[in-house]
């Protein structure tokens, strides 16, 4: 039993070593345990780490994709990660990048030297491209080589760098072509300065030559302001230098009975800023007479206001031609209104031959007498009638105005239609007169009126080519007899209006207009003391107005009175 | 509208338009006077046989103008201008246009009648020549498409041996077409069967 006791010790001893084996296991599998709690909580803050990433991130081995974090499959376009485990890397790689990708991962793989960052394009699980930028890195994954790749979408970034680029494209586009524009612009200017230059030298000799041409004009040239004071002269009036004539009154110059006209012709281009012509006879001392063209025009001037300017001819020459060929005018208007005349006069002149011959076989037959009668008459009437014709023609024909007497205006514009009727409706125009029924009586040469009149009822009859309407009115205004003129024609140009009156002007030279049918019409109412007034818009027609001189003893004046 | 053959004067002027009417009349022509061209066209039908003196100067419708304006209706009246002063141009123009006669004022009755008679026997002859014409063709009209083809043939110089041949009938039978073609024709030969087809055929 010794044994017994010797075992019982044993035995106790062997439970308290036991018993401390026991702790120290606790203890080993405690100290486990907490490392293995440590290490799971360190691998959960891990694959936290990585999986809660926001960069893409992916383990690639053997090509097929055996991790990827959350972020990965968003940018891809996975709703869950478990869709992309196990499949070919290259599926979500552009075909174009393949090749470059793949043959860099072997190099990797084999840990040769490789790039480990890239970009390249990616595909979308719906196909749709993006951009990537990728790191590329081997790691041990469980226990085996793999690729860890570390992504980001860099799309907006490439966009953003292709849209700069194209900006820098662009900017640069926009220099050139502004640098050629400014270089061309440039040029310009050089040409510009270059023209400018040459047209100033131009200017230099342009204003020498008007100087040149003012000053040495044959014509005497003045400008007057608004007073009647003459501001600059190419020359000195009569008995008077240059620097003597500015500063005296233009109208001073000219003769007393004359200033009128001259005021007149002032008057009516300030009103209606049409230049005006007029003619007057100046009486030298000796007793010689010149004549004299006046052209009044308005001037505006910003440094020294409004004026006049206003030339003066000698035309003392053209006068005496004028009035040789006046003659030679008249002519020329018989000349046209020859075949009209033919036409009245030979019509009874066919009458009368007929009816003679009738008479002639008729008057000896016993029952016939009333035929011969008849024929008688019209014989008669007829010749009458080349008698009122002929009359007409002289009266056309006739020489100078002479002397004037009392007449009626009404009589004398019938007279003037009764001529012109004919003409008229030959070329299809249509004459209306409207007439004022009592008129005070003009003194004036009813025949030269009456040529004037059918002047310009032939002018308004041909200031057409379609039907020309022209109406003829006889007025009393502020105690003038006036006549006026209207017709629908195509009427006159502006820059002829100013000329209408100037001897041998004419717009008809291939119709044989000599020019000089206004110039005469002008001069017969001016003899007479009227005026001629015409007014014309282009397209609308022609007024022309006559203010003729009433009879003395219509006024209750001497024809001096006011002198 | 008279239908015996008729003066139609027509002259602006009065006094003229009354001398020519009593000159006509007193020869013995129909007269009808009118003032303006415009009148005369708006009384004037032209089957109306006769001859017109016209005025060249006339406002509004001129002489020139009722000429071109009878033509345009195919009224072939004959036409006498008289004119109250030379107008070469319109004499030259009046005359193209057909006008017999081209008179200028103051002519003589002896002139204007001769022109007038000349004109109306123009007239006259042109009327006859046109009723001969709508006769014949009446007449030819009647003919059967087989004489018909006879007519040409014999026009064309056949003899009836050759006629016979071309159409396969017997030369009796072409004998017998012809003599029904000459009665109907009115013709009293050969050759004047010829001539009145020559004469319908000319215009």
């Amino acid at each position: 039993m010794q044994d017994a006791t010797q075992s019982k010790k044993q035995l106790i001893q062997e439970l308290v070593a036991l018993r401390q084996r026991l702790a120290a296991c606790e203890a080993v599998d405690r100290q486990y345990q907490q490392t293995a709690d440590a290490l799971r909580d360190s691998e959960a803050r891990y694959r936290a780490l990585v999986e809660g990433s926001i960069q893409a991130i992916s383990i690639v081995m053997q090509g097929r994709r055996v991790f990827a974090n959350q972020a990965y499959a968003t940018m891809f376009g996975y709703d869950s990660v478990p869709e992309l485990l196990g499949c070919p890397v290259m599926d979500r790689i552009a075909p174009h990048d393949r090749d470059r990708l793949e043959r860099n991962a072997a190099a990797l793989l084999r840990g040769e030297p490789a790039l480990t960052r890239h970009e390249y394009q990616g595909v979308k699980k719906d196909g749709t491209p993006l951009w990537i930028e990728a790191l590329v890195a081997p790691v041990s994954f469980a226990g085996k080589t793999a690729l860890q790749v570390t992504l980001q979408d860099i799309t907006e970034r490439k966009r953003a760098e292709a849209a700069l680029t194209h900006a820098q494209a662009e900017l640069e586009r926009r220099v050139v072509e502004r640098t050629a524009a400014l270089c061309e612009a440039n040029a310009r200017l050089v040409q510009e300065i270059a023209e400018r230059t040459r047209s100033e030298q131009a200017l230099r000799v342009s204003e020498e030559r008007w100087r040149s041409l003012v000053e040495d004009a044959p014509d005497t040239i003045l400008e007057v302001d608004q007073r009647g004071t003459i501001r600059l002269t190419n020359r000195g009036m009569p008995g008077l230098t240059r620097a003597e004539t500015v500063g005296t009154r233009f109208l001073d110059h000219l003769p007393g009975d004359q200033r009128p006209v001259l005021q007149h012709a002032m008057d009516q281009a300030r009103r209606t800023s049409v230049t005006q012509y007029c003619e007057i006879p100046v009486s030298a001392p000796q007793g010689t007479v010149t004549w004299w063209s006046y052209r009044v025009s308005t001037l505006n001037r910003a440094d020294t206001g409004n004026g006049f300017l206003i030339v003066g001819t000698d035309i003392t020459v053209h006068k005496t031609t004028e009035r040789a060929l006046r003659q030679q005018d008249r002519l020329a208007a018989m000349g046209t209104l020859a075949a009209g005349i033919a036409h009245e006069i030979n019509n009874p002149l066919g009458a009368i031959r007929l009816a003679a011959e009738r008479a002639r076989d008729t008057y000896t037959r016993p029952r016939a007498t009333a035929v011969t009668r008849e024929c008688l008459d019209d014989i008669i009437a007829n010749t009458q009638r080349c008698t009122r014709i002929v009359k007409s023609v002289l009266d056309f024909a006739q020489q100078e105005p002479g002397d004037r007497w009392p007449a009626d205006l009404n009589q004398i514009v019938r007279t003037a239609v009764d001529i012109t009727r004919h003409y008229a409706e030959q070329r299809g125009a249509c004459i209306t007169l409207a007439l004022e029924p009592v008129l005070p009586p003009l003194l004036v040469n009813p025949v030269a009126i009456e040529q004037v009149l059918v002047n310009l009822i032939r002018n308004a009859v041909e200031a057409g080519t379609g039907t020309v309407r022209v109406t003829i009115c006889t007025q009393v205004v502020a105690g003038q007899p006036e006549v006026v003129i209207h017709d629908t024609g195509r009427g006159i140009a502006p820059e002829h209006q100013q000329h209408i009156f100037d001897p041998f002007y004419t717009t008809r030279h291939l119709d044989g207009g000599t020019g000089l049918g206004l110039s005469l019409t002008h001069g017969i109412i001016t003899e007479h003391g009227g005026t001629v007034d015409i007014t014309s818009q282009v397209g609308h027609g022609t007024t022309v107005t006559l203010r003729l001189p009433v009879a003395p003893a219509a006024t209750g004046s001497p024809p001096d009175g006011e002198l | 509208m008279p239908t015996e053959p008729t003066v139609f004067l027509v002259d602006d002027d009065p006094e003229m338009l009354k001398a020519i009417a009593r000159t006509v009349a007193a020869a013995g022509w129909p007269v009808q006077t009118y003032l303006s061209g415009e009148e005369f066209l708006g009384a004037y039908e032209p089957t109306q046989a006769g001859c017109t003196v016209l005025d060249v100067r006339m406002p509004r419708v001129s002489g020139l103008r009722v000429q071109a304006t009878l033509t345009a209706r195919h009224a072939h009246i004959p036409v006498i201008f008289i004119t109250g002063y030379g107008e070469v141009a319109a004499a030259v123009q009046a005359m193209k246009a057909g006008a017999m006669d081209f008179l200028e004022k103051p002519f003589s009755e002896q002139m204007l009648l001769a022109c007038i008679e000349r004109a109306m026997a123009h007239d006259a002859e042109m009327r006859q020549e046109q009723a001969w014409r709508t006769t014949f063709a009446t007449r030819l009209a009647r003919l059967t498409p087989r004489e018909r083809e006879v007519l040409d043939l014999v026009l064309a110089g056949r003899l009836n041996k050759e006629i016979a041949l071309h159409l396969a009938i017997s030369q009796r039978t072409v004998e017998l077409h012809r003599r029904r073609i000459m009665q109907k024709l009115h013709a009293e030969s050969a050759v004047d069967l010829a001539r009145q087809v020559l004469l319908a055929q000319s215009v």
